[in-house]
Parts: structure tokens; C-alpha cells; sequence
């Protein structure tokens, strides 16, 4: 089953069209959604949760599509989110969080939600504003993992954290996809994070989908090449995606199954791939 | 909705101690004071009046506004929480305030029930009303916009039934007792305030987060 269906959908803001986007999924899975800061990811993690109203398409969460407030009430119960501010009122310690979110959701687990405060060395009796950003994100992801989630909505957590701090909430998710209900949907635009968490890369760009595939589908489908103009000429030209060329030589972005054996293309990373595909989309 | 009153109770510990010593010292001073003066009796109800809009306030700024978007509630449990929070202040300003006036009363020998529960009475009708007049505008606009507009129409709205008075005089509405008054004003603000209430939960409905 998949944990998210969306088809077609569409927000318009004055400067700003979400343009019939299409993405799925699957439990289980991870999926990142790469874009520049304005790109959309943080208005699809808002229609999905409806914050905000999508003006088309259709949305399926868990297989169905939410007809009524209080059938998406009784489907948050079973979504953890992460919001880039996290969000929480600034005078309230962990402890008072913990209380808070012990009345709000059904499944809240206690014991789960102190072990990760432990885990994670947060101090359960300082208050949410004297927090250091690090904390305060590992604070919230606590939260969304301690009411028996099976989707997790994570925008930018692991913006403005440190290298540490940002490993180990990589950990937390791929446990948490250990089991096989369960699926993350990651927004960021620290492309090497998702590189080593996503099973699926999702890139958006100005509210456009520009693709969307399995992380081991696309490393072994696009290559990059760097060569002399001349070669780079000789090239069947459908082969091609994007192209640099400079009085030193050129650099292309290429579909490895349709150039010849033997041209000897690259790895590419998928920031590299990201990079150049919003260069190509921007021509 | 106990995870949201719970966590606005904690909000109200922390940012409302100041105007909780202001209160105690204004109804003090009102149990002291030689004169009616009723500035020290309405004071503290004026206090009570702003508390769920500067929760709103602190909502907004620490981003729970939003984030309260993503957890299992209903919006109309958000307005619920606030409307709910001013009317548990209301209740404790009540009550501390009939403490104040009987203390008050019965230092002179002049205990009056009537004269208490009419006192007890424009107390709900201020507080009520103010609170009803500002609310659906800062559900729908946050809280600067909606501030600065509901402010402006409360002023208005008091100017206006300071005018009553003036634009009654002749007609059978004058010629009631000022208690039977109070209390068909004590009705209308609650009526009001119920329609407020459901205003709010239309208004917030239609806000995106």
C-alpha cells in the first residue's frame, strides 16, 4: 500500500503555482523531496496534513482520500511531523510537552517519548526557548516518534544542524523504516543527507516536478561526462540533458543508455544531479 | 482538546503572573479606596479580557499556530480552547473581585447583594463583550491585523453605548431600572458572545496555516 498518493495537485499563490504535482509513496519506504528554498516542498507537506486548501488534484493518505475534518483528525493520529521551526510554545519544557502531547494523541507513549529524551540528552526541565536549534529539532522529532506513527512528514530537519547531530537523526529514521508500515516523506535542500537515507528522490523546482525515481534507479541511469567540446559534439544529441561547455572543455549530464559504449561517463551524485537538472530546467 | 487547555494553562502560568499581581493589587487597593472609584474594581476584568488574545499572540510567534495545524485537533477545538480560557479568567476575576467588594462592603457596614451582583454583572458585560468583539477578527487576520481592528471597533462599540443613554432618553427603554438593564445587557453579551464563538470557528476555518 502506499503510504501517499497524490495526483494532479495544485496551489496557486500570488508569484507561486504548485503545478500538478504527482508523487506516490510506498510504506516502507523513504522519500526525499529536493528543492531551493520557495520550490514547494513545505507547501506539499501543508496540503497533505490540509493546512492549507489544495485548489486540484487528489491527495490519499494510507490508501484514502480524507473526505471530512474529522476523518483527517483521526488520520493525524497516525502522522508524526517536523516542521522546519518545530513550532512549539517557547515557554514550555519537555516534561510539559510530553504532558501536552500525552492529551493530544491517542497512542501516546510515554516511556517511548522519556527514552528518546534520554537518548538524545535533552533536558526535560529546560524551557523550549532556551533550547539550542540542534535540541529543539531532536525535541520534535521525538514527538512525532513516540505515538506509534507510521508516516513521518519532515520538513528541513536537518537544516542548521551540525554534522552529529545530523547523523543521528538520520539513524532514528532508518530505524524508524525498519518496519515495514512505516514511511517518511523528507523535505531538504542538504541533498547528501538524503542521499544516504531516501529510497526515492523526488526534485522540485518553482512548483514543478522535474522527476521523480528510486535513489539506486537514478545513480545507475545518469552519468556525468567531462570532455573536449569536440566529443561532447559527436554525442547523439538525445543523450544530452544539460550542457556546459567552456574554452577548456565541457561538462554534460547524460542518460548512460543511450550513449555509445565507448564513451567513458561518471558517477554522479544526486546534487550534482539536482544542480544540473534545475540548470536545464531554468535554460 | 485537554492537550490544548493543558498547554494554554501553562502558557497562562508563566506569561500571566504579571497581570495576575496586577490584578490582586488593583482589587487591593479597590478594597481600600474611600471612593466608588470603579477603575480599580474594572481594571482586573480588562486584564482578563486580553489574556486568550495575547495567548494567540505567543502562538503565533513560536510557530504553534502552525504546528498546531499538523496534530489530531479540529480547528473549531483551537477557538474552542481560547473562548473556553477567557471564560475560566472571567471566572476567576469574579470571583476575586466579590472577595474584593464584600471585603469592601463589609468594612463600612454596607454589605449590599444587589449592589454586588450588579457590580459582578458589568464585569461579564465588559469583559464578554470586549473579548466577543476581538476574537473572530484575530482568528481570521492573526493577531497584528486583527488587534489594531478589533481595537478600534471595542472603542467604538463602548462610545456607542456610552451614546445610549443620550439617543433613549424619552423612549419606555430609558424609564427600566438600571439592574433590570445590566441584566438584559448581562443576556445580550452572552448571546453575543456565543455568536462570536461561532464566528470564530467559520472565520478560522477559512484560514490556511
Amino acid at each position: 500500500m502506499n503510504a501517499i498518493e497524490i495526483h494532479d495537485l495544485t496551489k496557486s499563490y500570488p508569484g507561486f503555482t504548485l503545478n500538478h504535482l504527482n508523487l506516490s509513496l510506498p510504506s516502507g519506504c523513504i522519500l526525499g523531496l529536493v528543492g531551493e528554498n520557495g520550490a514547494g516542498k513545505s507547501t506539499t507537506i501543508r496540503l497533505i496534513l490540509d493546512m492549507i486548501r489544495k485548489d486540484g488534484g487528489e491527495i490519499k493518505l494510507f490508501g484514502r482520500e480524507r473526505e471530512s475534518e474529522t476523518e483527517m483528525t483521526l488520520v493525524k493520529e497516525d502522522i508524526g511531523v517536523v516542521l522546519d521551526d518545530v513550532g512549539l510554545p517557547e515557554c514550555l519544557t519537555a516534561k510539559q510537552v510530553g504532558s501536552v502531547m500525552q492529551h493530544t494523541f491517542k497512542n501516546w507513549h510515554m516511556e517511548e517519548y522519556l527514552r528518546l529524551l534520554q537518548k538524545l540528552s535533552l533536558p526535560d526541565n529546560k524551557a523550549f526557548k532556551d533550547l539550542s536549534r540542534g535540541m529543539k529539532m531532536k525535541l520534535g522529532i521525538a514527538i512525532a516518534l513516540s505515538h506509534h506513527a507510521k508516516l513521518l512528514l519532515l520538513d528541513e530537519p536537518t537544516s542548521g544542524l551540525d554534522p552529529v547531530v545530523r547523523d543521528e537523526v538520520v539513524e532514528m529514521l532508518m530505524d524508524f523504516t525498519r518496519e515495514e508500515d512505516h514511511a517518511v516523506l523528507i523535505s531538504s535542500h542538504i541533498v547528501s543527507d538524503l542521499e544516504k537515507l531516501c529510497d526515492y528522490i523526488a526534485f522540485l523546482h518553482k512548483g514543478r516536478l522535474l522527476l521523480c525515481e528510486e535513489k539506486d534507479l537514478l545513480l545507475t541511469e545518469y552519468g556525468l561526462l567531462r570532455c573536449s567540446v569536440e566529443q561532447l559534439h559527436s554525442l547523439p544529441k538525445d543523450s544530452i540533458l544539460y550542457k556546459q561547455e567552456n574554452p577548456y572543455g565541457a561538462q554534460a549530464l547524460l542518460r548512460r543508455d543511450s550513449v555509445p559504449d565507448d564513451v567513458e561517463v561518471s558517477p554522479i551524485s544526486i546534487e550534482e544531479l539536482f544542480v544540473l537538472m534545475v540548470k536545464e530546467a531554468n535554460q | 482538546m485537554k492537550g490544548l487547555l493543558l498547554k494554554d494553562w501553562y502558557m497562562m502560568r508563566t506569561y500571566c503572573r504579571p497581570y495576575l499581581l496586577l490584578a490582586v493589587l488593583f482589587l487591593a487597593l479597590s478594597c481600600v479606596s474611600h471612593n466608588d472609584t470603579i477603575f480599580f474594581t474594572f481594571y482586573p476584568c480588562l486584564l482578563c479580557g486580553i489574556i486568550p488574545i495575547n495567548l494567540l499572540s505567543y502562538d503565533e510567534r513560536s510557530g504553534w499556530t502552525r504546528y498546531s495545524g499538523t496534530l489530531p485537533y479540529k480547528k473549531s477545538q483551537f477557538v474552542a480552547v481560547k473562548y473556553l480560557t477567557g471564560l475560566l479568567s472571567l471566572c476567576v476575576v469574579l470571583v476575586a473581585t466579590a472577595a474584593a467588594q464584600t471585603i469592601k462592603m463589609m468594612r463600612s457596614n454596607a454589605f449590599s447583594f444587589r449592589y454586588l451582583f450588579m457590580v459582578l454583572l458589568a464585569i461579564s458585560v465588559v469583559t464578554l463583550l470586549s473579548s466577543a468583539i476581538c476574537l473572530p477578527f484575530v482568528f481570521r487576520l492573526g493577531t497584528e491585523k486583527g488587534r489594531i481592528i478589533s481595537l478600534l471597533l471595542v472603542a467604538l462599540f463602548f462610545a456607542g453605548i456610552a451614546a445610549v443613554p443620550a439617543l433613549l432618553s424619552g423612549s419606555p427603554i430609558a424609564g427600566l431600572r438600571p439592574d433590570v438593564l445590566l441584566l438584559f445587557l448581562g443576556l445580550a453579551s452572552i448571546a453575543i458572545y456565543l455568536f462570536s464563538w461561532y464566528l470564530s470557528v467559520l472565520l478560522y476555518k477559512r484560514r490556511e496555516i
